[in-house]
């Protein structure tokens, strides 16, 4: 007995520590549409690079802007540039995307493959086999040295162990596989490689041998086990061994030997931080002359590009100001001998701030100019109209009308500008799209709305998916029909081209490839706030929008018909909803043979309390996920106080400022409704507006069904549903008294019920 | 009937007890920290004006992206000499096929041998199909670590008001990391902005807020990890210590 009492006792410890507290599935990822993408445009970026610009925004980032500007002032690319710059280019835009969703850069990696071997991996089997070895599995070099408190550096680049593996096959053909030359040239190498990351320094030791090539390469192992010290005076002693390598001519070391020597003043330099700065200026000025000379001598040409790498690491430090100029003005022109690599450069001296004070001398080059006054916007205004009215070039048109508005003295010349220029040039959707914005800010929306018209078949075929849509929604803000409205108001995904059909970004789309389309959040507006329910009929049978977004449509406008006691407006959407969602197909039949007002009430919340998916407004871009009759675990379970009036934007910055207390956007006034449509609207959304969120709602309503009608058969289902909802639904600080009221309800008239002893607890 | 409530009494004695003494040892293992921390993300960072005890500072000093890329910081740090260092690591990536615990366990817990660490951070949204791997590698770092280090992890606030799965996990605290949230972050700002009601207790000592979004509510002795989008500056630091009041 005492036995069991104690397994007894122990079996309800053990269960007090390990039940969940709580049990629904969470995950944080959902998927969202693009519509326009800010910091950079439309993939595949090659596109763009050709000259696709679509809409230039001042937030791209300033690679970008510079294949802008370079396609503005007609320098396209070559071919050869244009392939050197596409993967620099589709790389910021990945940058782009993980910085503007988590702040910071992120690599998810590919989950379908497994990531080849690095070249330390690759030198450490070679090494093994070349020694008959088996690689131990723990076996690994780290190539990053510590230096500070928690900084580490990259000392030993992927080049390195790769150059090590080469050298290995090389010299195990000419001197044997099982040579004692072979085995000792391996173990100065693995010397070599101990010093990456190690704070112990390790040299290999002298030979003594009369194989010549040996003898060089163990001069070479000495200079890179300096090299890669870490240690400031053993980096310059690498640099004397570097040197002496040059001279002797017959080494194979002797050509790469002064680019060398300059590196490891680099590292030198960069490893002993001066008083003010990050680096030792005189060393790194020595790296520089160092560099320059390099092209002095022929046989070192084999090094020139990788001098020439290394020169503008040097540049960009020691002058900054002057080698952004140098950039600008070569990246402007078309003369830069390394693209790639000065536009890296170039971007690296913006982003540490260069060229945003007027008087600075990088910003000497138009290039460097125009980038920062394009960005900075109306702060520049005075200085953008001033150098478009001087140049009366493309560049400066786009940057001086992205800097006015429409009260702007210099706006009606802009706006004649514009007119000028040729639509159809892709190059120039940007001045297009400002001309509709300015003659909409002019009060001039019969020309905006002619001007969008007569490119129509342009747009829809040619233009980039985030910029079309940015057309779509100046276009749908000036629809004079419902029509006109709904033909401009569905989205397309900018992303969706490539993520969702699995395509390379890097290629375009394949003509014909399946988009689906959203409602954005202008079109939302006007759909939940300012249709009446006679008009959402009409757009649920539109044919202007497809099937999906008529469904949605349908199922809002449904719902709203339900909450609003038209029983005749919920039987027209009853056969779509039907159709769409069949789930729903017994509580619309119920709510039909419903033949009073009570009745129908009391149809109307059983559908809400089963169906957490129900709301009463469309929501913008992607769906729910979960099916209508079940709850969502993430709690996008019926409808919040605002009722939809606070549209979700679509990330994390344009939320910032969205909290407690925001008020709901204003309804729009849309033109195409006439004075009884727009009363009517109003009407439907005040009384919509005040039923509150769906919880206390539905509890409120039910509570008094149970109290009216405490012999109906579905009460207990009904406050179970409720306590239910405010578990999983949109709550607030009245919610808690609403979930106790119904569950004292529940168990205090139904305590034999099921439903009550489905209900422990509310919430 | 006086043996069964005596039996009552002591099973909730046992349980209070075991609670407590869970949760003081997390409690005091990490209450020698300060309690505002500066995080120090992938940029260089100057935080030499900060008070060394009034604030840490939690370094990233590792990007781990499995199934087995690592990437140690390689941007320069500074803070005053007596400051308290929190070691972060942050895990990304998802391979088909999880990597072995162990092998990464080893690489994080030598953080743990620099003279300057305090503390262990990871910070790791691991999805459903990764929980196992965390679970595994979270109790193996733990066994790697001097018993007086603390553990944290940082947590999507859906863990904390989830499905519990974090709840037993061999850790001291669960930062919930309230910016950053995606698209769940309606859900969160309508129903979850009270640290204090969040369902876990890993998730109610500590909060992570960024300084460009809305913060949630949360008591004076909770311990805040702060996030600047971007370089920290001086007046950046007094601002957070002045909205905190600390």
């Amino acid at each position: 007995m005492r036995t069991l009492q104690r397994s007894l006792l122990l079996s309800v410890f053990t269960l007090l520590l390990v039940l969940p507290r709580n049990i629904f599935s969470c995950g944080p990822f959902f998927e969202q549409a693009t519509f326009s993408y800010d910091s950079h445009p439309d993939f595949p970026v090659s596109d763009y690079i050709g000259g696709k610009l679509g809409i230039l925004k001042p937030s791209f980032h300033r690679m970008f802007l510079v294949v802008a500007y370079r396609n503005l002032v007609n320098r396209p690319f070559t071919p050869s540039e244009r392939a050197a710059l596409d993967p620099i280019l589709t790389a910021e835009a990945h940058y782009a995307d993980a910085l503007d969703s988590y702040g910071m850069s992120y690599d998810a990696g590919d989950p379908n493959q497994t990531p080849p071997p690095s070249p330390s991996q690759v030198w450490l089997s070679e090494r093994a086999r070349a020694l008959g070895e088996k690689v131990s599995q723990d076996a690994s070099i780290d190539p990053d040295k510590p230096y500070g408190e928690y900084q580490t550096f990259l000392n030993c680049p992927d080049p390195a162990f790769l150059n090590a593996v080469q050298t290995l096959k090389d010299r195990e053909q000419r001197w044997g596989a099982n040579s004692a030359d072979l085995k000792a040239w391996i173990a100065g190498q693995d010397d070599v490689f101990s010093n990456c990351s190690s704070k112990e320094f390790k040299e290999p030791a002298p030979v003594t041998t009369s194989n010549k090539l040996l003898k060089q390469d163990r001069d070479y192992q000495i200079a890179a086990a300096l090299f890669y010290s870490g240690d400031p005076s053993r980096l310059l002693v690498a640099v004397k061994q570097y040197e002496s390598i040059a001279q002797d001519k017959s080494s194979p070391w002797h050509v790469w030997a002064p680019y060398l020597a300059a590196r490891a003043l680099i590292r030198t330099a960069t490893l002993k931080p001066s008083e003010t700065g990050k680096f030792d200026p005189e060393i790194l000025k020595g790296a520089e002359i160092a560099l320059k000379k390099v092209h002095a001598y022929k046989e070192y040409a084999p090094t020139y590009a990788a001098c020439d790498k290394m020169l503008g690491f040097v540049e960009a430090r020691l002058h900054p100001e002057d080698f952004a100029h140098q950039l600008g003005t070569q990246l402007a022109n078309g003369t830069s001998t390394n693209l790639a690599q000065d536009l890296i450069d170039y971007r690296y001296l913006l982003d540490s701030g260069l060229g945003i004070q007027p008087d600075s001398r990088a910003r000497k080059d138009d290039l460097t100019d125009w980038v920062i006054s394009f960005q900075v916007g109306s702060t520049a205004k005075d200085h953008a109209i001033a150098k478009w009215r001087e140049t009366k070039s493309l560049p400066w048109l786009v940057a001086a009308l992205n800097a006015i508005d429409a009260s702007d003295p210099a706006a009606k010349d802009l706006l004649a500008a514009t007119a000028a220029v040729n639509a159809r040039d892709p190059r120039l959707l940007t001045v297009l799209y400002d001309r509709v914005v300015l003659l909409r800010a002019l009060k001039n929306d019969k020309d905006a709305r002619s001007l969008v018209d007569a490119n129509l078949a342009y747009l829809a075929k040619d233009a980039p998916v985030s910029a079309r849509n940015l057309f779509w929604g100046q276009r749908m803000a000036l629809a004079e029909t419902l029509d006109d409205f709904l033909h401009f108001a569905p989205r397309e995904d900018a992303a969706e081209h490539h993520t969702q059909a699995h395509i390379d970004e890097t290629k375009p789309a394949p003509p014909g490839t399946p988009i689906d389309v959203y409602f954005d959040t202008d079109a939302i507006a006007v759909l939940n706030h300012a249709l009446p329910l006679s008009r959402l009929e009409e757009t649920a049978a539109s044919a202007q929008i497809p099937k999906p977004l008529q469904d949605e449509v349908a199922s809002a406008a449904f719902t709203r018909a339900l909450l609003l006691n038209k029983p005749e407006v919920a039987a027209n959407f009853a056969p779509a909803v039907r159709k769409a969602t069949p789930v729903l197909a017994p509580y619309i039949d119920d709510y039909a043979k419903a033949s009073t007002d009570d009745a129908r009430h009391r149809a109307a919340l059983w559908t809400l309390l089963h169906n957490p998916g129900m709301k009463p407004f469309v929501v913008p871009n992607m769906q729910r996920t979960s099916e209508m009759n079940k709850i969502d675990d993430y709690r996008d379970n019926w409808w919040c106080e605002d009722v939809g009036a606070k549209l979700d934007k679509t990330t994390w910055k344009t939320v910032m400022g969205d909290e407690p207390g925001q008020k709901a956007v204003p309804p729009p006034n849309p033109q195409f409704l006439n004075s009884a449509d727009k009363s009517a609207g109003m009407s439907e959304w005040t009384a919509l507006s005040k039923i509150g969120s769906a919880p206390n709602y539905m509890a409120a309503e039910v509570i008094a069904w149970a109290k009216t009608a405490p012999d109906d058969p579905r009460v207990p289902e009904a406050l179970h549903l409720v306590v239910r909802s405010t578990r999983y639904g949109c709550v607030d600080d009245k919610s808690k008294g609403f979930s106790k009221q119904a569950f004292q309800l529940l168990h205090s008239k139904y305590p034999k019920s099921e439903w009550t002893k489905k209900t422990p607890y509310f919430y | 009937m006086l043996k069964r409530t005596l039996l009552a009494t002591a099973v909730a004695a046992m349980v209070l007890a075991a609670w407590a003494t869970h949760a003081g040892a997390a409690h005091s293992r990490m209450s020698a920290l300060p309690d505002t921390t500066l995080w120090a993300w992938q940029r260089p960072e100057k935080l030499t004006y900060i008070d060394p005890h009034r604030s840490a500072v939690a370094v990233l000093v590792e990007t781990i992206t499995l199934p087995a890329k690592f990437e140690p910081r390689n941007q320069p740090i500074s803070a005053p000499d007596r400051t308290d260092y929190i070691a972060v690591i942050r895990i990304q990536g998802t391979p088909a096929e999880p990597p072995d615990p162990n092998m990464i366990a080893g690489r994080i817990a030598h953080y743990a041998d620099n003279p300057h660490t305090r503390a262990m951070q990871i910070d790791f949204d691991a999805t459903v199909s990764q929980r196992a791997f965390y679970r595994a590698l979270l109790t193996e770092v733990r066994k790697r670590l001097p018993n007086d280090m603390p553990l944290s992890i940082t947590a999507l606030v859906s863990w904390c008001e989830g499905d519990d799965w974090i709840a037993n996990l061999p850790v001291d605290e669960a930062v919930p990391m309230y910016f950053r949230m995606g698209v769940d972050q309606r859900n969160i700002r309508r129903d979850h902005m009270d640290v204090r009601n969040l369902r876990e207790p890993l998730c109610r000592s500590s909060v992570g807020v960024s300084l460009d979004e809305p913060w949630p509510r949360f008591d004076s002795d909770v311990r805040v990890y702060a996030f600047a989008p971007a370089p920290w500056t001086e007046s950046d630091y007094r601002r957070t210590l002045e909205r905190l009041a600390r």
